[in-house]
């Protein structure tokens, strides 16, 4: 209770860091989240789904971009449909994609918390009525997961870690107190996820924090706040700059990290908490053999 | 007397003509030649010495030859890129790409997801999110990948050379093996943003359209090893949109579509011509110094086709009924698409 606790006053104050934004939406159902393994590659912002509905900017601002979808065979192809791209203060920009054609407001340059500037559709790569939300930070040049900066969602779910499991010599062996594994360095990964918000269907998305320990030790860390392209690759800022091919495995299998384990009793633990605060915690005590 | 009157009369015409004489305007003519009906024809066998011509209309695209015969062609799935040596056909979402050749036979798969994009004879996949794009050869590999911070603005390839830039305002010149030249932010606006741009085929030259107060159009100079802003105009800072832009295929001409003008730049004499314009080009041919600009457009009220001299003097206009429209130009043929009708133009200009 006290972690939740400290956990949203934390998240209070990343809000307050950058700015306090609108939903952009009524109808909240998050369909993909930050970071998820979308097609080979992070996601670099959020689907929210439900049925066709009106868009707002999350803040007021100035248009700087449009694109409707398939004006010109010379145009770039573009898996975001059709698309708006606002500037808002403190060089936050914010993008909105899969729009309805024809709905975006593209002769009002200046948008107000009021103005309709589009229509939630299926634009793009995704078939379903969706909005695809992205928020870039154009100082530090980074794409910020918009759950920092939007009002905190009611979810009661936790995240669910369902698997546990290292890799030796390319095998994969899913612990549990039962497991006999001998002494060596081994890939520990997870296979973690998270449930989707306000949906009716089952609709996992990736955490928003996933933390490891052995033996009490913090040995790894993982947030998906934001995603920064260093020398060309596109890497999870505040993870020590891992890139997408070393943190997926699979979907939904995430890479914590190579480690030592040595002759004796073990305790793993994974903590991994969503946007709301939950935590969800998986604790496997292991006897390591020479 | 009658004789002084008959020199003087001859004279003040010889003066006239010497000295106020002009040049006729071009005269083009367009013979038809054959005319195809994509709903009626069946695929045939064609010589394989005989030109083809690629062809995307009305839900379809393939091959059609010299002579007008369908050599290939199939449904669009959601959209379809195509070139004179193969074209990719894809689903709205694909892990994998498939190339077919013009007969529409299996040449290789991409293994990678995005949407195809053909400029200048290269091809190149953008990534679903546009933040990033890759080269791919004709064996389906991937040459090299570039990503970067925010959605891509365009990309286009001329020469050994590939152009690319941002919704942030990111400018990159990129070599035949995906190194970068020239890799610049432009600042000089109130709002960073790049809406357009493109490298000449010589790779001497760069043309953009850039930021928001103000908004430039500017012409770069290559020398010394990087790109320098040789010339920059002001626009009004309305346009909001990826705009199309390209140099003549002689390198002498820039062309720029913004939101409602267009524009050509002469390089050599940095001389700046405009034009009321509105809507979208679909296809443009500029050929340059000894050519004409021809642009199948298209606005609210449909397709229309214009017919320019490169000071954009107007030599002809016409408004197109048409649901779907194509233009493809091939030295003096003109090959235009109405609907499901491919009507190829013998093109001659006197």
């Amino acid at each position: 209770m006290i972690n939740r606790f400290l956990f949203l006053i934390l998240m209070g104050l990343s809000v307050f860091s950058i700015n306090a934004f609108q939903w952009p939406v009524s109808e909240i159902s998050v369909l993909a989240s930050f970071g998820q393994n979308e097609f080979g590659s992070f996601l670099k912002g959020i689907n929210l789904g439900g049925s066709p509905q009106d868009v707002k900017a999350l803040d007021s601002g100035e248009l700087v971009f449009y694109s409707h979808q398939a004006e010109s065979p010379l145009d770039l192809p573009s898996g975001l449909g059709t698309y708006v791209i606002y500037q808002h203060n403190n060089g936050i920009r914010s993008l909105y994609g899969h729009l309805q054609d024809n709905s975006i407001l593209t002769d009002k340059l200046i948008v107000s918390l009021e103005d309709v500037i589009g229509k939630t559709g299926n634009t793009g790569m995704d078939p379903g009525s969706m909005l695809y939300l992205q928020l870039i930070d154009t100082g530090f040049k980074k794409y910020i997961n918009p759950l920092l900066s939007l009002p905190l969602l009611n979810d009661q779910l936790k995240p669910r870690i369902k698997n546990v499991y290292i890799l030796s010599h390319g095998e994969k062996i899913i612990l549990n107190p039962k497991t006999n594994i001998k002494s060596g360095v081994f890939g520990l990964c997870a296979d973690i996820r998270d449930s989707g918000v306000n949906t009716d269907f089952y609709n996992p998305l990736a955490p928003f924090s996933i933390s490891l320990y052995l033996n009490g030790e913090n040995l790894a860390n993982i947030n998906f706040e934001s995603l920064k392209v260093v020398e060309g690759n596109m890497l999870l800022q505040e993870s020590d700059g891992i890139s997408f091919e070393e943190l997926y495995k699979n979907d939904w299998e995430y890479f914590l990290g190579e480690f030592e384990f040595n002759p004796g009793d073990v305790m793993i633990e994974i903590s991994v908490k969503d946007f709301s605060g939950n935590e969800g915690v998986k604790l496997i005590p292991l006897k390591i053999t020479d | 007397m009658k004789i002084f009157k008959t020199i003087i009369i001859i004279l003040v015409f010889f003066t006239y003509v010497i000295n106020f004489g002009r040049p006729l305007n071009k005269e083009i003519t367009y013979s038809p030649v054959w005319v195809n009906n994509l709903d009626t024809s069946e695929n045939e066998k064609s010589d394989p010495d005989s030109v083809i011509y690629p062809f995307h209309l009305d839900g379809t695209l393939g091959y059609i030859s010299d002579i007008g015969k369908i050599v290939y062609s199939e449904d669009l799935l959601y959209g379809a890129v195509i070139d004179d040596k193969g074209f990719i056909n894809y689903s709205r979402q694909n892990k994998v790409l498939v190339v077919k050749g013009i007969k529409g036979q299996f040449q290789n798969t991409i293994d990678q997801p995005g949407y195809p994009f053909f400029s200048g004879n290269r091809r190149f996949v953008i990534s679903y999110d546009n933040n990033s794009v890759s080269e791919i050869n004709l064996n389906g590999d991937i040459l090299w990948e570039k990503t970067y911070g925010s959605s891509l603005s365009s990309v286009s390839a001329r020469g050994s050379r590939v152009f690319t830039s941002t919704t942030d305002g990111f400018i990159q010149i990129l070599d035949k093996s995906g190194e970068s030249l020239f890799f610049e932010q432009i600042k000089s606006s109130r709002i960073n943003v790049v809406y357009g741009g493109s490298v000449s085929g010589d790779g001497g030259y760069m043309v953009t359209i850039t930021g928001i107060d103000p908004q430039l159009i500017s012409i770069w100079k290559y020398s010394e090893n990087n790109y320098h802003i040789e010339n920059s105009w002001s626009l009004s800072s309305e346009l909001r949109r990826h705009c199309l832009t390209g140099f003549s295929i002689d390198n002498s001409y820039a062309y720029i579509e913004a939101e409602q003008e267009f524009f050509i730049i002469d390089i050599k004499r940095m001389r700046l011509y405009s034009m009321p314009f509105s809507g979208r080009i679909q296809y443009i041919n500029f050929q340059g110094e000894s050519g004409l600009v021809q642009i199948l457009g298209r606005n609210k009220d449909g397709y229309y086709l214009i017919i320019m001299e490169k000071d954009l003097n107007k030599l002809f206009y016409t408004s197109l009924k048409a649901n779907d429209s194509s233009l493809n130009i091939y030295t003096n043929k003109l090959l235009l698409g109405i609907d499901h009708k491919i009507i190829a133009y013998n093109m001659e200009v006197m």
